[in-house]
Protein backbone atom coordinates (compact mmCIF):
# COMPACT_ATOMS: atom_id res chain seq x y z
CA UNK A 1 0.00 0.00 0.00
CA UNK A 2 1.42 3.35 -1.07
CA UNK A 3 1.68 5.84 1.74
CA UNK A 4 1.17 9.51 0.86
CA UNK A 5 3.72 10.81 3.36
CA UNK A 6 7.06 11.06 1.52
CA UNK A 7 8.93 10.96 4.80
CA UNK A 8 7.27 7.69 5.71
CA UNK A 9 8.35 6.29 2.35
CA UNK A 10 11.90 7.40 3.04
CA UNK A 11 11.87 5.84 6.48
CA UNK A 12 10.51 2.59 5.09
CA UNK A 13 13.23 2.67 2.46
CA UNK A 14 15.81 3.17 5.19
CA UNK A 15 14.30 0.27 7.11
CA UNK A 16 14.68 -1.86 4.01
CA UNK A 17 18.33 -0.98 3.55
CA UNK A 18 18.50 2.32 1.68
CA UNK A 19 20.97 4.25 3.80
CA UNK A 20 20.67 7.36 1.66
CA UNK A 21 17.07 7.66 2.80
CA UNK A 22 18.15 8.51 6.34
CA UNK A 23 20.45 11.19 5.01
CA UNK A 24 17.53 12.68 3.11
CA UNK A 25 15.42 12.68 6.24
CA UNK A 26 18.23 14.28 8.20
CA UNK A 27 18.65 17.03 5.67
CA UNK A 28 14.95 17.77 5.82
CA UNK A 29 14.34 17.57 9.56
CA UNK A 30 17.57 18.44 11.36
CA UNK A 31 16.77 22.15 11.31
CA UNK A 32 13.19 22.00 12.60
CA UNK A 33 14.10 19.44 15.26
CA UNK A 34 16.99 21.59 16.40
CA UNK A 35 14.72 24.64 16.63
CA UNK A 36 12.21 22.72 18.68
CA UNK A 37 14.84 21.31 21.01
CA UNK A 38 16.40 24.70 21.48
CA UNK A 39 13.07 26.00 22.74
CA UNK A 40 12.76 23.09 25.09
CA UNK A 41 16.21 22.99 26.62
CA UNK A 42 17.10 26.64 25.99
CA UNK A 43 20.75 25.96 25.26
CA UNK A 44 22.00 25.63 21.72
CA UNK A 45 24.84 23.22 22.42
CA UNK A 46 22.60 20.83 24.30
CA UNK A 47 19.93 21.12 21.63
CA UNK A 48 22.48 20.17 18.97
CA UNK A 49 23.56 17.17 20.98
CA UNK A 50 19.98 16.06 21.48
CA UNK A 51 19.21 16.57 17.81
CA UNK A 52 22.01 14.21 16.85
CA UNK A 53 20.86 11.72 19.45
CA UNK A 54 17.36 11.90 18.02
CA UNK A 55 18.59 10.68 14.67
CA UNK A 56 20.73 8.03 16.29
CA UNK A 57 17.55 6.76 17.89
CA UNK A 58 15.82 6.83 14.52
CA UNK A 59 18.69 4.82 13.10
CA UNK A 60 18.51 2.33 15.94
CA UNK A 61 14.76 1.92 15.63
CA UNK A 62 14.74 1.27 11.91
CA UNK A 63 13.75 -2.37 12.20
CA UNK A 64 10.86 -1.56 14.53
CA UNK A 65 9.50 1.34 12.51
CA UNK A 66 5.93 1.03 11.25
CA UNK A 67 4.11 3.69 9.28
CA UNK A 68 1.25 4.31 11.66
CA UNK A 69 1.62 8.08 11.76
CA UNK A 70 3.47 10.85 10.08
CA UNK A 71 7.20 10.37 10.31
CA UNK A 72 7.70 13.88 11.69
CA UNK A 73 5.25 13.20 14.51
CA UNK A 74 7.30 10.18 15.53
CA UNK A 75 10.52 12.13 15.13
CA UNK A 76 9.39 15.03 17.29
CA UNK A 77 8.13 12.63 19.89
CA UNK A 78 11.59 11.07 20.13
CA UNK A 79 13.14 14.53 20.31
CA UNK A 80 10.78 15.69 23.00
CA UNK A 81 11.36 12.62 25.13
CA UNK A 82 15.10 13.16 24.91
CA UNK A 83 14.63 16.79 25.88
CA UNK A 84 12.46 15.85 28.83
CA UNK A 85 15.13 13.43 30.01
CA UNK A 86 17.69 16.17 29.71
CA UNK A 87 15.52 18.62 31.60
CA UNK A 88 15.09 16.06 34.36
CA UNK A 89 18.84 15.57 34.56
CA UNK A 90 19.60 19.26 34.66
CA UNK A 91 16.68 20.37 36.80
CA UNK A 92 18.91 22.54 38.94
CA UNK A 93 20.71 24.09 36.06
CA UNK A 94 19.78 27.75 35.56
CA UNK A 95 18.05 28.18 32.22
CA UNK A 96 19.85 30.17 29.60
CA UNK A 97 17.98 33.37 28.96
CA UNK A 98 18.92 35.49 26.03
CA UNK A 99 19.27 38.87 27.67
CA UNK A 100 19.93 42.12 25.94
CA UNK A 101 23.61 41.94 26.80
CA UNK A 102 25.69 40.17 24.17
CA UNK A 103 26.24 36.56 25.16
CA UNK A 104 29.49 35.01 23.95
CA UNK A 105 27.84 31.61 24.15
CA UNK A 106 25.02 32.79 21.97
CA UNK A 107 26.64 31.52 18.86
CA UNK A 108 24.87 30.27 15.82
CA UNK A 109 22.20 32.92 15.81
CA UNK A 110 21.96 34.85 12.61
CA UNK A 111 23.53 38.26 12.81
CA UNK A 112 21.20 41.19 12.61
CA UNK A 113 20.69 42.10 9.01
CA UNK A 114 20.13 45.67 7.98
CA UNK A 115 17.06 45.86 5.86
CA UNK A 116 17.49 47.57 2.55
CA UNK A 117 16.28 51.11 2.87
CA UNK A 118 18.28 51.98 5.99
CA UNK A 119 16.36 50.82 9.06
CA UNK A 120 16.75 52.93 12.11
CA UNK A 121 19.25 51.60 14.63
CA UNK A 122 16.72 52.15 17.38
CA UNK A 123 14.27 49.90 15.59
CA UNK A 124 16.84 47.17 15.38
CA UNK A 125 17.68 47.54 19.05
CA UNK A 126 13.99 47.43 19.89
CA UNK A 127 13.53 44.33 17.77
CA UNK A 128 16.43 42.64 19.51
CA UNK A 129 15.07 43.58 22.91
CA UNK A 130 11.63 42.34 21.99
CA UNK A 131 13.07 39.08 20.79
CA UNK A 132 14.82 38.66 24.12
CA UNK A 133 11.58 39.35 25.98
CA UNK A 134 9.63 36.86 23.93
CA UNK A 135 12.30 34.23 24.48
CA UNK A 136 12.22 34.83 28.20
CA UNK A 137 8.45 34.67 28.35
CA UNK A 138 8.38 31.53 26.26
CA UNK A 139 10.99 29.93 28.49
CA UNK A 140 8.89 30.77 31.53
CA UNK A 141 5.92 28.78 30.26
CA UNK A 142 5.35 25.24 31.51
CA UNK A 143 7.03 22.76 29.18
CA UNK A 144 3.85 21.28 27.74
CA UNK A 145 2.40 24.69 26.96
CA UNK A 146 5.67 25.79 25.43
CA UNK A 147 5.98 22.68 23.29
CA UNK A 148 2.34 22.74 22.20
CA UNK A 149 2.46 26.40 21.21
CA UNK A 150 5.75 26.07 19.37
CA UNK A 151 4.60 23.05 17.41
CA UNK A 152 1.34 24.75 16.49
CA UNK A 153 2.42 28.31 15.81
CA UNK A 154 5.91 27.78 14.37
CA UNK A 155 6.07 24.24 13.03
CA UNK A 156 2.45 24.20 11.87
CA UNK A 157 1.35 20.88 13.32
CA UNK A 158 -2.32 20.10 13.79
CA UNK A 159 -3.70 19.55 17.25
CA UNK A 160 -4.07 15.85 16.48
CA UNK A 161 -0.41 15.58 15.53
CA UNK A 162 0.70 17.55 18.55
CA UNK A 163 -1.44 15.28 20.70
CA UNK A 164 0.54 12.31 19.43
CA UNK A 165 3.83 14.02 20.15
CA UNK A 166 2.79 15.06 23.63
CA UNK A 167 0.92 11.84 24.32
CA UNK A 168 -2.34 13.56 25.10
CA UNK A 169 -5.66 14.40 23.48
CA UNK A 170 -6.38 17.04 20.81
CA UNK A 171 -8.72 18.79 23.24
CA UNK A 172 -5.91 18.99 25.74
CA UNK A 173 -3.61 20.41 23.09
CA UNK A 174 -6.20 23.03 22.23
CA UNK A 175 -6.28 24.10 25.86
CA UNK A 176 -2.48 24.04 26.18
CA UNK A 177 -2.00 26.18 23.09
CA UNK A 178 -4.68 28.61 24.17
CA UNK A 179 -3.22 29.01 27.66
CA UNK A 180 0.28 29.50 26.29
CA UNK A 181 -0.74 31.98 23.66
CA UNK A 182 -2.94 33.84 26.08
CA UNK A 183 -0.14 34.06 28.67
CA UNK A 184 2.31 35.41 26.14
CA UNK A 185 -0.19 37.89 24.76
CA UNK A 186 -0.98 39.18 28.24
CA UNK A 187 2.67 39.51 29.24
CA UNK A 188 3.70 41.15 26.01
CA UNK A 189 0.87 43.62 26.39
CA UNK A 190 1.87 44.38 29.98
CA UNK A 191 5.45 45.01 28.93
CA UNK A 192 4.39 47.18 26.03
CA UNK A 193 2.30 49.25 28.40
CA UNK A 194 5.17 49.48 30.87
CA UNK A 195 7.61 50.87 28.29
CA UNK A 196 7.76 54.63 28.80
CA UNK A 197 6.60 56.78 25.92
CA UNK A 198 9.44 58.43 23.99
CA UNK A 199 10.22 61.97 25.15
CA UNK A 200 8.62 64.85 23.32
CA UNK A 201 11.03 66.65 21.00
CA UNK A 202 13.02 69.48 22.67
CA UNK A 203 12.57 73.08 21.89
CA UNK A 204 8.85 72.79 21.60
CA UNK A 205 8.29 75.33 24.20
CA UNK B 1 -24.05 37.48 39.16
CA UNK B 2 -25.08 34.97 36.57
CA UNK B 3 -24.80 37.71 33.97
CA UNK B 4 -21.18 38.32 34.98
CA UNK B 5 -20.55 34.63 34.90
CA UNK B 6 -22.09 34.31 31.47
CA UNK B 7 -19.98 37.19 30.19
CA UNK B 8 -16.88 35.62 31.71
CA UNK B 9 -17.66 32.29 30.08
CA UNK B 10 -18.24 34.02 26.78
CA UNK B 11 -14.93 35.83 27.07
CA UNK B 12 -13.07 32.62 27.81
CA UNK B 13 -14.90 30.89 25.03
CA UNK B 14 -14.14 33.69 22.58
CA UNK B 15 -10.48 33.74 23.63
CA UNK B 16 -10.13 30.01 23.14
CA UNK B 17 -11.89 30.17 19.78
CA UNK B 18 -9.66 33.02 18.61
CA UNK B 19 -6.63 30.95 19.54
CA UNK B 20 -7.89 27.83 17.77
CA UNK B 21 -8.77 29.90 14.73
CA UNK B 22 -5.10 30.81 14.31
CA UNK B 23 -4.28 27.12 14.06
CA UNK B 24 -7.08 26.31 11.61
CA UNK B 25 -8.62 24.08 14.24
CA UNK B 26 -12.25 25.22 14.23
CA UNK B 27 -15.05 23.04 12.99
CA UNK B 28 -18.15 24.54 11.38
CA UNK B 29 -20.05 24.85 14.63
CA UNK B 30 -17.16 26.54 16.40
CA UNK B 31 -16.65 28.89 13.51
CA UNK B 32 -20.29 29.95 13.64
CA UNK B 33 -20.03 30.52 17.37
CA UNK B 34 -16.88 32.57 16.93
CA UNK B 35 -18.54 34.80 14.37
CA UNK B 36 -21.50 35.35 16.69
CA UNK B 37 -19.25 36.25 19.63
CA UNK B 38 -17.11 38.47 17.46
CA UNK B 39 -20.14 40.38 16.33
CA UNK B 40 -21.20 40.85 19.93
CA UNK B 41 -17.73 41.95 21.06
CA UNK B 42 -16.03 44.19 18.53
CA UNK B 43 -13.10 44.65 20.92
CA UNK B 44 -12.20 41.04 20.23
CA UNK B 45 -10.34 42.28 17.18
CA UNK B 46 -7.60 43.61 19.48
CA UNK B 47 -7.25 40.19 21.05
CA UNK B 48 -7.05 38.55 17.64
CA UNK B 49 -4.27 40.97 16.72
CA UNK B 50 -2.47 40.23 20.00
CA UNK B 51 -2.50 36.51 19.22
CA UNK B 52 -1.21 37.20 15.72
CA UNK B 53 1.56 39.27 17.24
CA UNK B 54 2.53 36.42 19.56
CA UNK B 55 2.75 33.98 16.67
CA UNK B 56 4.78 36.39 14.60
CA UNK B 57 7.17 36.93 17.50
CA UNK B 58 7.58 33.18 17.90
CA UNK B 59 8.31 32.70 14.22
CA UNK B 60 10.94 35.41 14.50
CA UNK B 61 12.64 33.28 17.11
CA UNK B 62 12.89 30.38 14.71
CA UNK B 63 16.41 30.59 13.35
CA UNK B 64 17.10 29.99 9.73
CA UNK B 65 17.38 26.30 8.86
CA UNK B 66 20.84 24.80 9.15
CA UNK B 67 22.95 25.66 6.17
CA UNK B 68 24.14 22.93 3.84
CA UNK B 69 27.60 22.75 5.35
CA UNK B 70 26.24 22.36 8.88
CA UNK B 71 23.89 19.64 7.71
CA UNK B 72 26.65 17.67 5.99
CA UNK B 73 28.82 18.07 9.05
CA UNK B 74 25.92 16.81 11.12
CA UNK B 75 25.51 13.81 8.86
CA UNK B 76 29.17 12.97 9.23
CA UNK B 77 28.78 13.26 12.98
CA UNK B 78 25.75 11.00 12.89
CA UNK B 79 27.68 8.41 10.91
CA UNK B 80 30.47 8.49 13.49
CA UNK B 81 28.00 8.06 16.33
CA UNK B 82 26.28 5.07 14.77
CA UNK B 83 29.62 3.37 14.25
CA UNK B 84 30.65 4.10 17.82
CA UNK B 85 27.42 2.50 19.03
CA UNK B 86 28.03 -0.63 17.02
CA UNK B 87 25.22 0.10 14.60
CA UNK B 88 25.47 -0.46 10.90
CA UNK B 89 27.43 2.55 9.72
CA UNK B 90 25.98 4.93 7.21
CA UNK B 91 27.95 4.16 4.03
CA UNK B 92 30.07 6.94 2.62
CA UNK B 93 30.46 5.58 -0.89
CA UNK B 94 28.20 3.75 -3.32
CA UNK B 95 30.46 0.70 -3.16
CA UNK B 96 29.79 0.46 0.57
CA UNK B 97 26.04 0.65 0.16
CA UNK B 98 25.90 -2.94 -1.01
CA UNK B 99 27.46 -4.00 2.25
CA UNK B 100 24.92 -2.36 4.47
CA UNK B 101 22.17 -4.83 3.98
CA UNK B 102 20.22 -6.89 6.37
CA UNK B 103 22.39 -9.61 7.91
CA UNK B 104 20.51 -12.48 6.33
CA UNK B 105 21.13 -11.01 2.89
CA UNK B 106 24.86 -10.93 3.26
CA UNK B 107 26.73 -13.42 1.09
CA UNK B 108 28.86 -14.89 3.86
CA UNK B 109 25.85 -16.10 5.84
CA UNK B 110 24.83 -18.90 3.47
CA UNK B 111 28.50 -19.77 3.03
CA UNK B 112 28.90 -20.13 6.79
CA UNK B 113 25.69 -22.13 7.01
CA UNK B 114 26.83 -24.39 4.21
CA UNK B 115 30.23 -24.86 5.84
CA UNK B 116 28.61 -25.73 9.16
CA UNK B 117 26.24 -28.16 7.49
CA UNK B 118 29.11 -29.81 5.60
CA UNK B 119 31.10 -30.09 8.78
CA UNK B 120 28.30 -31.82 10.67
CA UNK B 121 27.67 -34.07 7.70
CA UNK B 122 31.34 -34.94 7.65
CA UNK B 123 31.19 -35.86 11.30
CA UNK B 124 28.02 -37.87 10.86
CA UNK B 125 29.48 -39.92 7.99
CA UNK B 126 32.55 -40.86 10.02
CA UNK B 127 35.68 -38.88 10.57
CA UNK B 128 39.26 -39.72 9.83
CA UNK B 129 41.45 -40.38 12.83
CA UNK B 130 42.12 -37.35 14.90
CA UNK B 131 45.26 -37.43 16.84
CA UNK B 132 46.04 -35.11 19.61
CA UNK B 133 49.73 -34.67 19.38
CA UNK B 134 51.71 -33.17 22.16
CA UNK B 135 54.78 -33.65 20.05
CA UNK B 136 57.67 -31.79 21.38
CA UNK B 137 55.78 -30.13 24.19
CA UNK B 138 54.33 -27.38 22.09
CA UNK B 139 50.87 -26.58 23.37
CA UNK B 140 48.02 -28.59 21.95
CA UNK B 141 49.01 -29.25 18.40
CA UNK B 142 46.27 -31.25 16.85
CA UNK B 143 47.11 -33.30 13.85
CA UNK B 144 44.34 -34.27 11.46
CA UNK B 145 45.16 -37.42 9.61
CA UNK B 146 43.83 -37.17 6.08
CA UNK B 147 45.82 -39.89 4.42
CA UNK B 148 48.98 -38.43 3.02
CA UNK B 149 48.04 -34.93 3.97
CA UNK B 150 48.28 -33.71 7.47
CA UNK B 151 46.97 -30.47 8.72
CA UNK B 152 47.77 -29.12 12.07
CA UNK B 153 46.23 -26.48 14.14
CA UNK B 154 47.13 -25.15 17.51
CA UNK B 155 44.71 -25.66 20.30
CA UNK B 156 44.76 -25.72 24.06
CA UNK B 157 46.19 -28.99 25.37
CA UNK B 158 43.59 -31.54 26.32
CA UNK B 159 41.08 -30.63 23.63
CA UNK B 160 39.99 -33.75 21.81
CA UNK B 161 38.25 -34.12 18.50
CA UNK B 162 34.77 -34.21 19.99
CA UNK B 163 35.39 -31.00 21.88
CA UNK B 164 36.80 -29.44 18.75
CA UNK B 165 33.64 -30.18 16.80
CA UNK B 166 31.47 -28.67 19.51
CA UNK B 167 33.68 -25.62 19.86
CA UNK B 168 33.67 -24.94 16.15
CA UNK B 169 29.91 -25.36 15.88
CA UNK B 170 29.39 -23.02 18.82
CA UNK B 171 31.76 -20.50 17.33
CA UNK B 172 29.75 -20.48 14.13
CA UNK B 173 26.50 -19.96 16.02
CA UNK B 174 28.00 -17.21 18.20
CA UNK B 175 29.34 -15.46 15.17
CA UNK B 176 25.99 -15.55 13.43
CA UNK B 177 24.19 -14.31 16.53
CA UNK B 178 26.67 -11.47 16.88
CA UNK B 179 26.21 -10.35 13.34
CA UNK B 180 22.46 -10.50 13.71
CA UNK B 181 22.70 -8.38 16.85
CA UNK B 182 24.79 -5.81 15.00
CA UNK B 183 22.20 -5.72 12.31
CA UNK B 184 19.51 -4.85 14.85
CA UNK B 185 21.58 -1.92 16.00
Amino acid sequence: MQTPDPDVRLMLAFRDGDEDALAALYRRWAGPVLRFLERMVRERAIAEELMQETFVRVHGARDRYSAEARFSTWLFRIARNLALNELDRSRNRAPHVNSDAPDPADRGRPALTLVAGGSDVDELVDARRRRGRVEAELAALPERQRSALWLAAVEGYSYAEIAEILDTSPQSVKALVHRARSSLADRMQQEDEAVPAPPVGEGAG
Amino acid sequence: MSGDEDRRNEYVDLDALLSAERDGALDAEERARLEALRAAQPASEARRAAFASVDAALRDLADAPLDARAIEAGLAGLAARTVARGMNPLPATPSERGASRAVWRRPFVPVVLAAAAAFFLYLALGTPAFEASRGDGSPGVLAVDQGDQREESNLVPGVDDEDLAVIEALDVLDFMAEREQEGRG
